[in-house]
């Protein structure tokens, strides 16, 4: 054996080593950050996601001043803005110099309910009213990208985290089970991921989405997409999670649980699961970005989280033509977003493998 | 009768393969019948790869077995479905063979005690008589009652086959199986662990089918010994019978590898009539013969 000295607290020696990791503990500060914002995205944001003003259509990022008229160093303001039209009819948006609006903390704004409890209409920071402020520019119904992108950050993230709970609940088990029976039970559940696996994601998406009534509200859609992606995962995890119950089933303590009388699911869940964990984590870290990617791209092309709510997805939308992207570039912030996160997600991932590596080898391997 | 297995067959592999080559089965366990009655201690001996544990997993329906009968208790538990059996396994433990392996790293000594006591008949009303139990039982293997937090890697091989014995003795097992169970540890520690099996022999009822493959080990616990080889029993007796008067040349040489503490080179295989049964010498003492 000689693995005796590993214990309970291998995974506590793992997180030791992610420890040192600069980069790994970097991105993961990163993605703390991202999950913090997208909770308190409302109190966060200026506006809520769905306060537009048409006359703001694709107004560009706002021009914050430090400094007053004379030069001398101020409170930091923003003017009102004004458009006329160009040549072409496009918009072209002039700051009207005698619409001075301050910055201030704590600002009356748009009515929300905080953390979907307490109705407020206090926000982080904003400008004074009427005036508004775009920080990352607004979009053609003229609402402010930066709160929809907080906003869609609650959508985009919540949906990784939510279908990665679902399928691996359901791939552990099911991975669980087929590995510890084995023979025909084995067999014929293999099979059956194996079918899963077979139809490209994108198009087993697709199929199921069609599936998916018209009349479904935008948290039912939500819900839907949710199910459909962690369809899509929890069969390649089942597989490995299924190798791995293979060899822990002849592990003697396992053998001793049963000699006890335990019931084959208490066993595969007490003794045979918690042994995968290592790897689990770090299946979950990089599986998250699939789902991320899987409800940018349904929404992306319309299929996802509709208007006026925001993801991340279809706040890209409007990025699908070229001209848009030429003439309002900052429509593609909410792709970096995207991108960031899924780096993040790898990195982590990454990492976490490395660090729990050489425990692993010892995870995997069967009592002879 | 505690136990009696009849004609028992195991093997293991030999599946047919699509193009229909059937690779050869190896035959774990051939034709063994034997009887533990009472009390009466059986010492399972044989060279590594003989058979041995599965056999003792045979019993303890971990597999599933070719043919043949087990009857326990007077129960043929032989096509017994897993559900069914459930409430009877209970009376039949085991001791595994590898200390290090038989106790789930993740679990402290308290949650391993726990999980056989929550398979209990007797229920325990609160936490407190729960770890009354656990105490209790702890003392029994003559380890202190303190250790209940500790995790499995903290204790020496000794410590943890005791841990395991209290284990196994929490649903008051009618038959223990001890798998090798002290062939791990060294020689002064063995001696310990068998003085504690004969003292906990003597307050419970409780009968042992003691495996090993050291003859001299076996002699300390059993009254009766069964020698196998190659998946077959070759004789079977008392322990003054195998000792005194050793029948087959298997068992002669198993005798002299006990007490000179040397390997036994065997010039020629064994040869082992495949047909054969045992047959009655004198009154209890069994050899095979062809
Ligand atoms: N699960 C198994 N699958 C295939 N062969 C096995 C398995 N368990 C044991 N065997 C084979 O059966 C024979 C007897 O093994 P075992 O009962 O472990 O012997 P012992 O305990 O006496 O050392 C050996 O040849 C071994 O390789
Ligand atoms: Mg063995």
């Amino acid at each position: 054996m000689g693995n005796n000295s590993k214990s309970k607290n291998q995974t506590a020696l793992a997180f030791a080593a992610f420890k040192q990791n600069k980069f790994g503990v970097f991105c993961l500060s990163i993605l703390c950050l991202l999950y913090f914002t997208a909770v308190f995205a409302d109190f966060i944001s200026p506006y809520t996601y769905d306060s537009e003003v048409r006359s703001h259509s694709y107004a560009p990022p706002s021009k914050i001043h430090f400094k007053d008229a004379y030069g001398n160093l101020t409170w930091p303001y923003v003017y009102g803005i004004s458009f006329t039209f160009d040549e072409y009819h496009k918009r072209v948006y002039t700051e009207v110099v005698n619409e001075k609006y301050h910055f201030g903390f704590f600002v009356k704004g748009d009515k929300y309910k905080f953390l979907g409890i307490i109705p407020t209409d206090r926000h982080l920071f904003g400008v004074e009213a009427p005036g508004r402020v775009y920080l990352w520019g607004a979009d053609s119904r003229g609402r402010d990208l930066f709160s929809r992108i907080l906003y869609g950050a609650r959508v985009s993230l919540s949906i990784g985290l939510i279908g990665v709970s679902i399928s691996f609940t359901l791939g552990l088990l099911v991975g669980g089970i087929s590995g510890y029976y084995g023979g025909r039970v084995d067999s014929i559940i293999m099979r059956g991921c194996e079918m899963f696996m077979m139809i490209p994601g994108f198009y087993l998406m697709l199929a199921l989405r069609s599936a998916v009534p018209d009349s479904f509200n935008s948290f039912q859609i939500y819900l839907a997409i949710v199910v459909i992606l962690s369809f899509i995962g929890w069969a390649g995890l089942a597989r490995i999670i299924r190798g791995m119950a293979i060899s822990l089933r002849q592990r003697e303590y396992v053998l001793a649980a049963k000699t006890l009388g335990l019931s084959d699911l208490k066993i595969i869940i007490r003794h045979i699961l918690p042994h995968t964990l290592s790897y689990s984590i770090v299946a979950i870290m990089l599986s998250i970005p699939g789902y991320i990617l899987g409800e940018a791209a349904l929404s992306l092309i319309g299929l996802g989280i509709q208007d006026p709510i925001a993801s991340w997805g279809n706040l890209l939308t409007d990025a699908m033509a070229i001209a848009h992207i030429k003439l309002h570039p900052w429509i593609l912030i909410p792709g970096f977003f995207i991108f960031i996160t899924v780096i993040c997600f790898n990195v982590v991932g990454d990492v976490l493998r490395d660090c729990f590596d050489p425990l692993l080898k010892g995870e995997g391997e069967a009592n002879a | 009768m505690l136990l009696k297995l009849n004609n028992i067959y195991k093997t293991f592999g030999g599946v047919k393969s699509l193009l229909g080559t059937k690779e050869s089965a190896i035959e774990a366990v051939n034709d063994v019948s034997l009887t533990i009655n009472h009390k009466e201690n059986l010492g399972l001996v044989g060279e590594s790869g003989c058979g041995k544990t599965t056999l003792a997993r045979i019993i303890l329906k971990l597999y599933g077995i070719n043919s043949g009968q087990i009857i326990f208790d007077g129960t043929d538990i032989t096509r017994m479905s897993n559900r069914k059996f459930r409430p009877l396994r209970k009376s039949v433990q085991m001791v595994f063979q590898d200390p290090y392996s038989s106790l789930d790293p993740r679990f402290t000594v308290r949650e391993i005690l726990k999980e056989a006591i929550s398979l209990d008949e007797v229920k325990y009303k609160s936490e407190a008589e729960q770890e009354q139990k656990m105490i209790s039982l702890l003392k029994e293997v003559q380890l202190s009652g303190d250790i209940l937090s500790r995790y499995p890697h903290e204790f020496s091989g000794g410590e943890r086959q005791r841990i395991a014995i209290a284990r196994a003795l929490i649903l008051s097992p009618k038959l223990l199986i001890l798998d090798e169970a002290v062939s791990s540890l060294d020689v002064l520690i063995q001696d310990q662990i068998l003085q504690l099996l004969t003292a906990i022999q003597k307050r419970h009822d409780i009968t042992y089918l003691f495996i090993s493959h050291n003859l001299k080990v076996v002699k300390r616990l059993c009254h009766r010994i069964a020698v196998m080889y190659k998946g077959k029993v070759l004789e079977l007796g008392s322990c003054d019978d195998i000792f005194d008067n050793p029948l087959h040349p298997y068992t002669q040489e198993l005798l002299t590898a006990a007490v000179e503490y040397r390997s036994t080179e065997r010039s020629t295989d064994l040869k082992i009539p495949d047909k054969g049964r045992l047959i009655e010498k004198t009154k209890g003492h069994f050899i095979i013969e062809g």
